[in-house]
């Protein structure tokens, strides 16, 4: 298990449902003080969603904490910029730092929600956003505190806060340094990158209230200009099909370990193809999730952020297909069907499971 | 051989989309915009300081280098991160993002194919 702080990790509403059947009176008398205790949380959001099923939801999160602070960085490449818009304030007549604050707010109300984690560091630490940093500035990142966000060029990339499972993905950056610290090199970096994909996608998945067949897997497409409508920066549903364009080539994210890529440990090898290899643990997410079927956060999501939280700084590929399974096995049985969807979900990436697999 | 100024971007949350490597070839300037690379470079140089050898804490940030090619000395090699980029440093780097061409090819970038046309 990790030395860090894991997460409190709430059990799933289906789960609780699944343990009101159980044998055991003391377990089925917890089951139904906690379902009872999740009822209210639920219906509001079903409420919510079936208001506005295709709308990012803007309202705080149920979250105890994570106030959210957004600054300008009026175009310099500096976090120093002025704060514009705090947790309690009310919208601004600038459409970047709503979106922002938008798309943090829903990012906070899935782990809140679903997996039960209180903002990034699960303490209800602030989440701070900067906008409008530099000057055409083609990235988003995460710089070990907080996020920031670059306006685009105009030419190929517009705002990169126009894209929810990009701000997903950033924020999951923080959740992954607080839960494994996986180190940002070859296999444990693209494992990094696929937990941010995986949830990033699963935040726009939520907040559309889209079932793993709904879905568009797609991360990135809301951040092109309309000159490059229709791609996508990757897609976990199939990689190496993300853009196809004279401009950039054919994306060549692999989807299976023969064809994993051998880059550089370099920043200019992207630290061993981090962007790169990602798309392995991405399409197994993707073929668990649809294998499963019904909302994506629900029980493959809850097993890949129960992995995540078993993992070390160097967990990686094969160890957490590994922590996936221990996880799926535990809680829902060696024999379920959700085990068996792990299996051969990571078995068709190249990653073979044996009966001897065990967790970090 | 004229001098050769070469930037060259990686990561990054788009990482796949960084752009080409752009090169900037003194004698496709006129006196003007050989005056004012000097002087970035100069600027760029003095306040230099090189990006991280790992990527700490950092997700997703794209790392920046221009490499200045002399003809007739060592070349000098300037490097930074998102978060890390110093105003001299980013002055240079747009320069030559709205100056400078695409390279044509790898070998282009290193300065071993002779200049013409795109």
């Amino acid at each position: 298990m990790s030395p860090r702080t894991h997460a409190r990790c709430i059990t799933p509403p289906y789960l609780l449902e699944h343990l009101l059947t159980s044998s055991d009176p003391e377990v089925r008398a917890a089951a139904a003080r906690t379902l009872a205790g999740s009822v209210e949380l639920r219906v509001r959001r079903e409420v919510t969603t079936t208001l506005a099923p295709d709308a990012v939801v803007p309202q705080a999160a149920e979250s105890a904490g994570g106030a959210r602070s957004i600054y300008d960085a009026q175009h310099q490449e500096s976090t120093s910029g002025p704060l514009v818009r705090g947790e309690d304030d009310p919208a601004v007549d600038d459409a970047s730092v709503n979106k922002a604050f938008d798309g943090l707010g829903v990012t906070r109300q899935f782990y809140a929600d679903v997996l039960g984690r209180d903002s990034i560091d699960g303490n209800g630490g602030a989440l701070d956003g900067y906008v409008h940093y530099g000057r055409a500035f083609n990235n988003a990142f995460w710089d070990g505190s907080q996020m920031v966000f670059g306006d685009g060029d105009g030419q190929i990339f517009a705002d990169f806060t126009g894209s929810l499972d990009v701000i997903g993905h950033e924020l999951t950056h923080g959740v992954t340094e607080a839960l494994a610290g996986l180190e940002y090199h070859l296999q444990p970096g693209a494992l990094n990158e696929s937990i941010s994909d995986v949830f990033g996608s699963l935040v726009k998945q939520f907040s559309r209230n889209q079932t793993a067949d709904e879905a568009d897997w797609l991360i990135g497409d809301d951040i092109f200009t309309p000159d490059f409508a229709g791609d996508a920066l990757r897609s976990l549903k199939a990689p190496g099909t993300a853009y196809d364009n004279a401009t950039f080539g054919k994306d060549e994210q692999p989807a299976h370990m023969d064809d994993f890529v051998v880059l550089p440990d370099t920043a200019a090898g992207d630290w061993g193809g981090v962007h790169t290899n990602s798309g392995i643990p991405n399409h197994a997410f993707y073929l668990v999730a649809t294998a499963i079927g019904g909302y994506a956060w629900e029980a493959a999501g809850h097993i890949w952020f129960e992995a995540l939280a078993a993992s070390t700084p160097k967990t990686d590929f094969t160890q957490f297909a590994r922590n996936t399974l221990t996880r799926a096995t535990l809680v829902f049985g060696e024999s379920s069907s959700q085990a068996q969807a792990v299996r051969d979900g990571w078995s068709q990436v190249g990653i073979a499971l044996d009966e001897a697999s065990t967790e970090d | 051989m004229a001098r050769r100024v070469v930037l060259e971007t990686a990561g990054g949350v788009a990482a796949i989309f960084a752009a080409r490597a752009l090169v900037v070839d003194d004698d496709e300037l006129d006196d003007d915009g050989r005056r004012r690379l000097s002087e970035l470079v100069t600027a760029a140089d003095d306040d230099h300081d090189p990006a991280v050898a790992g990527p700490g804490l950092l997700r997703d940030a794209q790392t920046y280098q221009i490499t200045v090619e002399h003809p007739d000395g060592p070349s000098l090699v300037l490097s930074a991160t998102d978060g890390h980029v110093s105003p001299p440093f980013a002055e240079l780097r747009d320069w030559i993002r709205d100056n400078g061409r695409p390279a044509r090819s790898t070998r282009d970038a290193l300065g071993l194919e002779p200049p013409g046309p795109e």
